[in-house]
């Protein structure tokens, strides 16, 4: 098994803490997150030839009076970025999370995830996904719709990120 | 003798040495001084050690001296044989180490662990990165508040104690079951350099594959250590007494040493009174011990704020500033630190909310008002207009046809034609019909085409008011009356047949109101007397005002005028 670092990363309120709760095999409590700004889960994503057990680092989302604390973006292997398709306004934060980790030097994976994606019919989809990309292609290694209620993409979303950290 | 120096040395030997010992009886303070860089270097380790165990034997019969611990030894060592002493010994053992792990400093991500067997823990990875954020964390603090240089080395939750070493590209953590004292500090360090000597590279090209056989020999070394610590533990006391050097050889440097303790305790002495003077100010518990020749204050602090508090009373006994602070932060401190920001953060947002709400409610005021007073204005200037519009209207009906006859005379006034008392277009002179023919001349009637249409332009902002446009033709009076009637009135029509071509008569409204009027022979043109009758077979084109619907508007007008703004 070969271990990995990721960083969860997103505004404040984007579906991060759900994203994960749903979809990882442990985790520490959340009263970390608000203590200390980050919360450790694990997943272990099976992949053709390897296990890859991903310590997910769910950093405390973003607000204007209190940015993510960048110390621990060290060391990452891959990063989620999360924006909620309700709220413009997060995806455009994304740029703000993209930059951070150029500012660190990290070449990373970096996958774009639309959460909430149940909220919103097909034809806003199309459009957010098609706005997302015209931002953000270049910089985005993998553009994912997830819904952490319905479950829909998160699978596919760990899967891909696990095969481009190899 | 100077060609015998044992001889020298048994001769001198029975002088200096009662010197010495007179010396050092007469003036302690003077032979410390003057000895002190010869032996100071070699001894100063081994006195400090002494002090230290000295100090740490104090400290536990002050707090024992009274407590339940006392008396519960005291009978267990009746019930057991085992006499007191021996039980202390046993008391005073190291702290428990129950496992270790190597995180890679980056990362976070566990390189290998150990652990007895009875102390497994749940999730070594998770606990790994855990144990690596909460570092981050803190470090991240204290970078942030500049008041201790020093990265954090001990973190304490409740029972638990881990033991932090950062090494190049690793942390190295010993989990304890309390907190571990100097001694026990330098044997682990001790074992955790020699895995830095030994993995260095493998350390910096971690990977996170832990199929390495690096993981695996790392964590059997590990375990080696934890084993062998049980066991050492388990020989107790004989063990115990036989590692401790230091009390040789402070019996065997003799009375030097002695006089060299007594300076040490003034100075523990010192240390104690400043350590109780700060738990007496502020209730924090700290350690002093010696590093690397220096005094050094550590331990973990319950409040941050006591930092200033604790640093005057220690410059009041260091004066030159000759001891190092590390301090850190314990996690209940960090977590009430966090819960003070995130309340001070709250109240800070409730009062914006409450500033924002409050400018709101007024702009929202502000505005009312404003569309109160800017409603009110316009309805004035409405009522000012619509009278205005009012009194305009009736003084417009009342001289309708002198406002028409202006109208008509800056439109017509310089055309030969027109008959401004009639205000009619009087073709008198044009000679429009030939004697007892009702086809007009074709050139000409594009002459009364024209005018027509300019005085139609003239009339068009009256024309609700004006009940018909008549085009009336007249005869010369030879022949009958009732010929020259027909005469006349088949003119009219045919004129008005060419006057309805004009597209803007035939399209218009106008087209219902143009009369076509056949007067017949009762107005011949006379000159002196004498008719002209080329001139009395002529049309003229003029209106006639709508006299029922004029009078209807004004007295509706004039009702309202009275109504409203009289």
């Amino acid at each position: 098994m070969i271990s990995k670092k990721i960083i969860l990363v997103g505004d404040f309120a984007t579906g991060k803490t759900s994203l994960i709760r749903r979809f990882v095999d442990d985790q520490f409590s959340d009263s970390y997150l608000s203590t200390i700004g980050v919360k450790i889960s694990k997943k272990e994503i099976a992949l053709d030839e390897v296990t890859i057990r991903g310590l997910i680092w769910d950093l405390e989302g973003g607000t204007p009076g209190k940015p993510v604390n960048r110390i621990y973006f060290a060391g990452a292997h891959g990063a989620i970025l999360v924006s909620d398709v309700t709220r413009e306004e997060t995806l455009v934060h994304i740029g703000d999370y993209i930059a951070m980790l150029k500012e660190k030097g990290l070449a990373i994976p970096r996958l774009l995830v639309l959460n909430k994606c149940d909220k919103i019919g097909e034809s806003e989809r199309n459009e957010v996904l098609r706005k997302a990309k015209s931002y953000y292609e270049g910089d985005i290694d993998a553009f994912f719709m997830t819904s952490a209620k319905t479950g829909e993409g998160v699978e596919d979303m760990f899967h891909t990120l696990a095969q481009k950290m190899l | 003798m100077a060609q015998d120096p044992q001889a020298l040395s048994r001769a001198l030997q029975g002088v200096i040495s009662p010197a010495i010992t007179e010396g050092i009886a007469n003036n302690k303070e003077k032979m410390i001084d003057a000895l002190y860089p010869i032996m100071g270097g070699m001894i100063s380790k081994y006195v400090t050690q002494a002090i230290k165990e000295m100090m740490e034997t104090i400290n536990q019969k002050i707090e024992q001296g009274f407590s339940v611990e006392r008396y519960k030894r005291k009978l267990k060592a009746k019930l057991t044989g085992v006499s007191e002493s021996e039980l202390l010994l046993e008391e005073s053992a190291d702290a428990h180490v129950d496992a270790m792990f190597i995180i890679h400093k980056e990362t976070g991500l566990l390189i290998s662990e150990a652990h007895l067997e009875e102390s497994r823990i749940g999730d070594p990875h998770m606990v790994a990165s855990m144990a690596s954020a909460i570092r981050d964390f803190i470090n991240d603090w204290i970078a942030d508040n500049a008041q201790i240089a020093d990265e954090i080395q001990i973190l304490s939750y409740g029972n638990a104690t881990l033991y932090i070493e950062s090494a190049g590209s690793v942390y190295l953590i010993a989990f304890l079951d309390s907190e571990p004292d100097y001694e026990q500090r330098t044997q682990i360090n001790h074992f955790f350099g020699s895995l830095i000597k030994k993995y260095a590279t493998f350390f910096q090209t971690f990977d996170g594959d832990e199929s390495a056989p690096e993981v695996t020999a790392l964590s059997d070394e590990m375990q080696a250590y934890l084993q062998a610590h049980m066991s050492q533990k388990a020989e107790t006391p004989t063990t115990t007494a036989k590692k401790n050097p230091a009390k040789y050889l402070f019996w065997g440097v003799g009375i030097v040493l002695i006089a060299y303790a007594g300076y040490g305790l003034k100075s523990f002495y010192d240390q104690r009174t400043m350590l109780s003077q700060i738990v007496e100010k502020t209730g924090e518990h700290l350690q002093i011990e010696e590093r690397n020749g220096k005094d050094v204050i550590s331990g973990l602090l319950q409040d941050q704020a006591h930092i200033e508090t604790i640093r005057k009373i220690v410059r009041y006994y260091y004066p030159k500033d000759e001891v190092q602070l590390d301090l850190g932060l314990s996690i209940e401190a960090a977590e009430n630190m966090q819960s003070q920001a995130q309340q001070k953060y709250r109240k800070m947002l409730e009062a914006q909310q409450h500033t924002i709400a409050t400018l709101e409610d007024s702009v929202e005021k502000a505005l009312r008002i404003s569309d109160e007073r800017l409603e009110k204005i316009e309805k004035t200037l409405e009522k000012n207009s619509r009278e205005r519009m009012v009194r305009q209207e009736i003084a417009k009906l009342t001289g309708i046809k002198k406002e028409i006859g202006k109208a008509l005379e800056n439109a017509l006034g310089d055309v030969p034609y027109y008959d401004r008392k009639k205000r009619v277009l009087n073709f008198s002179s044009l000679h429009l019909f030939e004697a007892g023919k009702t086809e007009p001349n074709g050139e000409k009637m594009q002459v009364v085409i024209s005018l027509f249409e300019r005085y139609l332009t003239a009339l068009e902002p009256y024309m609700p008011y004006i009940k018909y446009v008549t085009v009336r033709s007249y005869s010369d009076s030879s022949g009958s009356n009732e010929e020259n009637l027909r005469l006349t009135t088949a003119r009219a029509q045919k004129v008005k047949a060419y006057l309805l071509q004009i597209p803007e008569v035939r399209h218009d409204l106008l087209g219902k109101h143009l009369k076509a009027v056949g007067e017949g022979e009762r107005a011949p043109v006379l000159i002196d007397g004498v008719e002209d009758p080329e001139a009395s077979r002529r049309i003229e084109i003029g209106f006639v005002v709508d006299k029922k619907k004029i009078e209807k508007k004004l007295k509706h007008c004039s009702e309202e005028y009275r109504s409203e703004y009289l």
